[in-house]
């Protein structure tokens, strides 16, 4: 039987896929061919993807509710076999949740997110832990998404720190002053109130750029650390209105937690 | 120890794909099933800036309509935190955006500009837009307001295209 954390992780990736394929349904313009997001288009960026007939009935206009009906029932079967116990189901189920993401991410490569990178990583990882019963396989998965959440940390915090505007906070108030990321009554507060914008910014940049730390200090400043980053994306999801971002990335903290407890 | 070793292998693709150079730049051109992530998160800059996509038609008689705005989604909703479907229109905008305009700076010929990716999927996009039944030929501009300033830079104009019969409204004609 898979271990509590990794069901505890795939409960998080179904509410992300939930949320997702309703926001599919909710909002189809976006997918069919005259929308920014259509395969009838930017299928034109490989001769394979436009040659291919087999994708083109899959991924084409009128299957755009039967991809999303697809991931609705995958995060319906998944949160079934983790909360019912099924063991056998679990690999289909994780398996096809895969699928879905590896359909969408081929479909178009416009607008999608670090959400749907993380959530598709996931499945991708958790595909290979639920197709053997192997400790040492379990536990590398694990290990590969806890590293891999230092990684998206280090990577988006260090990015930033080399930004002369990132650490004197101009560039948080100017995010969150645009219409598509921000939030206006913010972004107004935080241009009123530079030093804010600052030490937000600043904070923001040392939580993210040092967060490695968690793997060394002592186990309470680790769960502080976490819980600390787990608050900034319910924060992102608030302010940017960045909702699935929150449950794909607190996917990967059962696996930060696994490792952190191994680690002692 | 094969599933290890796959492992292994991707969390090293995954390192590797976190750097900004050309090699990076053509592994994830060749990378179709956009699998490679890219950890930057709004770094080393952020959108500090509105876009805003504009069309506008020349009509049979040569002359041209005024430039009309496409609407995204730009007010956050208290309800955001939990659903926003319209977050993905305001993201491919900006991602095709981005990718016009580093397809321009490899090559600003017409003929490379006009039959890029990004080019024509929003070429495809504005024509399926309403236009009045007496519009021969459209045109788009992505203009750009940075945040706390107060003009507007025009940072693309497209080449006029025809527009097909079926995308012209009538009830347009008759407004």
């Amino acid at each position: 039987m898979p271990d509590i954390y990794f069901r505890i992780a795939a409960m998080f990736l179904a509410i992300g896929m939930f949320i997702n394929s309703l926001e599919i349904l909710a909002y189809k313009e976006l997918y069919v061919s005259t929308g920014l997001m259509n395969w009838e288009t930017t299928r034109m960026r490989s001769l394979t993807l436009f040659k291919s007939k087999f994708l083109a009935r899959i991924m084409g206009e009128r299957n755009i509710r039967h991809l999303a009906y697809f991931r609705f029932l995958c995060a319906v079967a998944l949160t079934a076999c983790i909360l019912l116990n099924i063991e056998s189901l679990v690999l289909p189920t994780i398996f096809l949740a895969f699928l879905s993401y590896l359909i969408y991410s081929v479909r178009t490569p416009y607008g999608l997110d670090g959400s749907d990178q993380a959530s598709f990583l996931v499945a991708t990882v958790f595909t290979i832990y639920a197709l053997t019963n192997s400790e040492i396989v379990r536990s590398s998965v694990h290990w590969f998404l806890g590293a891999q959440l230092t990684l998206v940390y280090f990577t988006s915090g260090w990015n930033k720190l080399r930004a002369r505007d990132w650490r004197n906070g101009k560039y948080l108030w100017q995010l969150f002053s645009t219409g598509f990321y921000g939030m206006e009554k913010l972004g107004d507060f935080l241009n009123k109130h530079r030093w804010f914008a600052t030490f937000s910014s600043m904070c923001l940049l040392l939580f993210e750029t040092f967060f490695f730390i968690y793997w060394f200090v002592p186990l309470p400043y680790s769960w502080m650390i976490l819980s600390c980053l787990g608050i900034f994306h319910l924060v992102t999801a608030i302010t940017m209105g960045l909702n699935t971002f929150f449950w794909a990335f607190l996917s990967m903290y059962p696996s930060a937690i696994y490792c952190r407890l191994l680690l002692g | 120890m094969a599933l290890i070793a796959v492992l292994i292998v991707l969390f090293m693709f995954t390192i590797i794909s976190q750097f900004q150079n050309k090699l990076v730049d053509n592994i994830r051109k060749r990378d179709i099933l956009n699998f490679l992530p890219a950890w930057y998160f709004f770094a080393p800059r952020p959108v500090t800036y509105n876009l805003y996509l504009l069309y506008r038609d020349e009509y049979s008689n040569n002359e041209l309509s005024a430039w009309k705005q496409v609407e995204f989604s730009t007010i956050r909703k208290w309800w955001h935190f939990a659903w926003n479907p319209k977050k993905r229109l305001n993201k491919s905008f900006f991602d095709i955006f981005k990718d016009l305009m580093d397809h321009i700076k490899i090559n600003s010929k017409e003929e490379f500009i006009v039959t890029s990716l990004p080019y024509l999927v929003l070429l495809n996009f504005i024509t399926n837009k309403e236009h009045a039944s007496f519009a021969q030929r459209t045109q788009f501009a992505v203009i750009r307001k940075e945040a706390g300033m107060e003009e507007h830079e025009m940072l693309f104009v497209s080449f006029f295209h025809e527009i097909y019969e079926s995308n012209l409204n009538p009830v347009i004609l008759n407004a």
